[in-house]
């Protein structure tokens, strides 16, 4: 038996309110992103000076009359043809490199996500579980050792905490590598590699778990302390619920949402936002070039890095939207 | 005949303990050494690696020049001799037959007159070629390079600084099209083995069939680090320009420290173009007025010297001792201030890295009654600044001091974009015009020495200090200063003829 579709489909289908409101988010995304692209492209070629500036201010150097890889003007039909060059595919040559941007990109890159994708795993995993069981038994030695901690790492600047953890696990006891991503020129994709990447990316993933989790730790356990006490926990305990389920699976999944947020956002920064980490480890990552990107000049590699990275943004927070209008209904109903 | 026995036995153990001796029984060879430094220089070949020096020595160590230079001078590179024909504004090189490129090709007069002709097509940022006319290969390996106009920094801004390249591979291609695997192949005493942008590491193997003699490092290494001290420490690299202040710890964990200097200068530049610093006697109250000993003392926690107002480093061969030495004089300073009763408030725009000594500039002029604000900005952005004359002080500092002494011409008038841009004194124009085409090291002296001195007098940028440059190393190389720096003066030991054991 053949389905027909009825007449009035595609009037109730464009007529949905979960369409709307799907295409209202998408709109805002696809609005927001070309906002943050206007704004970097205009803002990198607001920077004073250029390439020629930048290989000028070297005495033993001749800047040629025009540098490969230069910015270009600024203005709004010049945006447009950036567009369009991206669109196709034109993401131009690093002056530094002279490498297509897109290549370069994509060698730093792996290394930023791996960092910050077990970071933020380690961090919020840890943080969430220790802010669970630390609200089960508040005041408890556990609460007062992980809050105690979490208030420690909490104030600690990064590149402090890095430097010690350096010291310690690099210098006194040689236990990891001082820096760098591997051990330069280990075939890739072998056992070594990866074995040898791993050792590498010990201290600069505990320093930044250390310096997230407080974050991840102090929302739960905060939210773990209002949701413990709200009816539908009484109502839990008085079927007789084991402990352990009231916390887990009534308690924190009504905490989890905050927490996810912060996920997302944090999400967003993995990609340029390690700079600290990056300088510290000498750990190759998108951060640090990008960094260093903005002090030669090298606009072009800088407009490809600016733009991954909002594109990255965008797309965690779209992700975190998604996660959180299915995990709460509240949000959805609300159409936010 | 007992004490003929004595001396026959003592001189017996000298020669028996001078040929044991480790530089007798076992010439320099090691199989691994690493250099240890902050950053990444870019792909080490010519176009490839970042115009700066440790981007041209990493190059350096792949590609040679015509003639190079040791602790002494000039020496002979890929030409065994050369000569100047003042007449016919002509300098002929011989080159050595046996030079070879890494793909076993020789290296004949043809790639030298190939390397001129495709860098005038092509500018490479590191070589200046407007004052060569053209080269000719008068034979397989002689070859004559034209110039347009006596040029008496030749020597070293081309035939000691000119990378050069392998006709057969660079030809019918530009520096953007070039294969990247081919762009690495050079004549140098290192084969390229691999980089690694991401991780900032550079792998050289000794070249085994190198004409100048035995490479004695089997594989050389630069890596990128985070603390080159630590690094040293765990015995990660065997040699790094570290912070003056670890020297002490280094040399006792056995480390060799060598301090030298930098032949780079920290400089007050002064708008001299704009009121009241247009006044010679306003420049100089700003001179008098500034401690300069102070500044060394707490910036470079005494690691530096005062700076010579000639601009020259005592270190250079070209410096001129007799320039007038001008001490910190405040009272000084007020007496010449008082033909300016209300001197407007001066903008100083300083680095992030010189935000200290900017900050004891403006108390220094505080001192005297000159209002003062520091600006710190990002330093590109105060190049700019510079560049378009947007400033009335600034704190800037370049390299270069202790090569060719044409460096007056660039950083006092020229087109260097720090350049003072002083050109209000005829003089002084005229003799930097012959700085450039004095032939004669004797008469280029003196026209170097009034430079200097009519600098120091007419005060358009206040030199201020010389840093040190501190480099640990673990002593198996014997590593030393090249006279007046590599290729155009930068100023690190790394030179690659510490690394060769030259053929007799």
């Amino acid at each position: 038996m053949s389905r027909t579709v009825p007449a009035t489909f595609t009037g109730r289908w464009i007529s949905s309110p979960a369409l709307v409101r799907g295409t209202r988010t998408l709109g805002g995304y696809v609005l927001a992103l070309g906002g943050i692209l206007f704004l970097n492209y205009v803002l990198l070629r607001l920077l004073p000076g250029d390439i020629q500036t930048v290989i000028g201010a070297e005495v033993m150097t001749r800047a040629p009359a025009a540098a490969p890889g230069s910015a270009g003007p600024s203005s709004l039909a010049a945006f447009g043809h950036y567009l369009l060059r991206i669109l196709k595919g034109e993401w131009g040559v690093s002056y530094f490199f002279h490498r297509p941007v897109l290549q370069v990109i994509f060698q730093f890159l792996p290394w930023s996500l791996v960092l910050g994708f077990l970071s933020l795993a380690a961090a919020s995993l840890l943080g969430i579980v220790l802010g669970v069981e630390a609200a089960g038994k508040a005041d408890g030695w556990l609460d007062r050792l992980a809050t105690g901690g979490a208030v420690v790492f909490m104030s600690l600047p990064g590149y402090l905490l890095g430097i010690l953890l350096l010291v310690l696990f690099s210098i006194l006891l040689p236990l990891f590598p001082l820096s760098g991503g591997v051990r330069p020129f280990t075939p890739a994709w072998s056992l070594p590699f990866f074995l040898n990447a791993l050792r590498h990316l010990a201290l600069p993933w505990l320093t930044l778990t250390l310096l997230m989790f407080p974050e991840y730790y102090l929302l739960t356990r905060g939210g773990m302390d209002l949701s413990l006490r709200r009816p539908f926990i009484l109502t839990a305990r008085g079927k007789g619920l084991r402990e352990r389920v009231i916390r887990y699976r009534h308690a924190a999944r009504d905490t989890l949402i905050p927490v996810l947020t912060r996920v997302g956002i944090q999400m967003g920064h993995l990609v340029t936002g390690l700079v600290f980490v990056e300088v510290v480890f000498a750990y190759p990552g998108v951060g640090t070039l990008a960094f260093e990107s903005i002090q030669r000049r090298d606009i072009l590699l800088m407009d490809g890095i600016l733009l991954i990275s909002a594109v990255w943004v965008v797309l965690m927070n779209l992700a975190a939207d998604l996660l959180l209008r299915r995990l709460d209904p509240r949000v959805k109903e609300a159409g936010g | 005949m007992k004490k003929i026995v004595r001396w026959g036995m003592g001189a017996f153990w000298l020669v028996f303990l001078v040929l044991s001796s480790p530089a007798w029984a076992k010439p320099l060879n090691i199989d691994r050494y690493v250099i240890g430094d902050r950053k990444d220089w870019g792909f080490p070949a010519p176009y490839f690696h970042y115009p700066r020096g440790p981007g041209y020595l990493r190059m350096s160590m792949v590609f040679d020049t015509l003639i190079w230079k040791d602790a002494k001078g000039f020496v002979p590179m890929l030409a065994t001799s050369w000569r100047y024909e003042p007449k016919r504004l002509t300098y002929t090189f011989d080159l050595n037959p046996k030079a070879r490129w890494h793909d076993g090709r020789p290296v004949t007069a043809e790639d030298v007159t190939f390397t001129i002709t495709y860098m005038k097509q092509h500018p490479y940022p590191w070589i200046d070629l407007s004052h060569v006319a053209g080269a000719t290969a008068v034979a397989e390996h002689r070859v004559v390079i034209q110039l347009t106009r006596p040029y008496a920094p030749f020597l070293e801004d081309v035939a000691g600084s000119m990378p050069i390249l392998p006709r057969h591979i660079w030809k019918g291609t530009t520096p953007q099209a070039i294969d990247r695997k081919k762009a690495g192949i050079g004549c140098g005493p290192f084969i390229l083995k691999a980089y690694d942008a991401a991780q900032g590491a550079y792998a050289f193997a000794a070249n085994p069939r190198y004409y100048r003699g035995t490479v004695m490092v089997k594989s050389l290494r630069f890596q990128k680090v985070n603390d080159p001290v630590f690094a040293l420490l765990r015995k990660d690299i065997q040699a790094a320009v570290v912070p003056p202040e670890a020297g002490a710890l280094l040399r006792r964990k056995g480390y060799t420290v060598v301090s030298s200097p930098t032949y780079w200068v920290l400089k007050l530049l002064i708008n001299h173009r704009r009121s009241p610093m247009n006044e010679l006697r306003f420049r100089r109250a700003l001179l008098y007025a500034i401690d300069r000993k102070l500044l060394v003392k707490t910036v470079l926690h005494g690691f530096g010297t005062v700076a010579s107002l000639g601009l020259l480093p005592p270190q250079s061969p070209w410096f001129n001792p007799n320039l007038p030495k001008i001490a910190c004089d405040p009272a000084k300073a007020r007496e010449l201030l008082k033909a300016f009763p209300r001197p407007r408030p001066l903008t100083l725009l300083a680095p992030g890295r010189f935000s200290r000594a900017a900050e004891r500039i403006r108390q220094d002029f505080g001192r005297v009654g000159i209002r003062v604000t520091v600006q710190t900005m990002e330093e590109t952005a105060i190049d700019a600044m510079i560049q378009k004359g947007g400033f009335d002080l600034a704190l800037s500092g370049h390299g270069g001091l202790g090569g060719d002494p044409r460096i007056l011409n660039d950083v006092i008038a020229g087109d260097f974009l720090l350049s003072e841009r002083f050109t209000e004194d005829p003089r002084l124009n005229a003799l930097l015009k012959k700085n450039l085409e004095a032939m004669d090291p004797k008469k280029r002296h003196k026209i170097v020495d009034e430079i200097q001195l009519i600098h120091a007098r007419q005060i358009p940028a206040i030199p201020l200090y010389y840093p040190m440059m501190t480099v640990a190393h673990d002593g198996r190389v014997p590593w030393f200063y090249t006279r007046g720096g590599i290729s155009k003066g930068i100023p690190f030991p790394f030179n690659k003829d510490a690394l060769i054991r030259k053929k007799p």
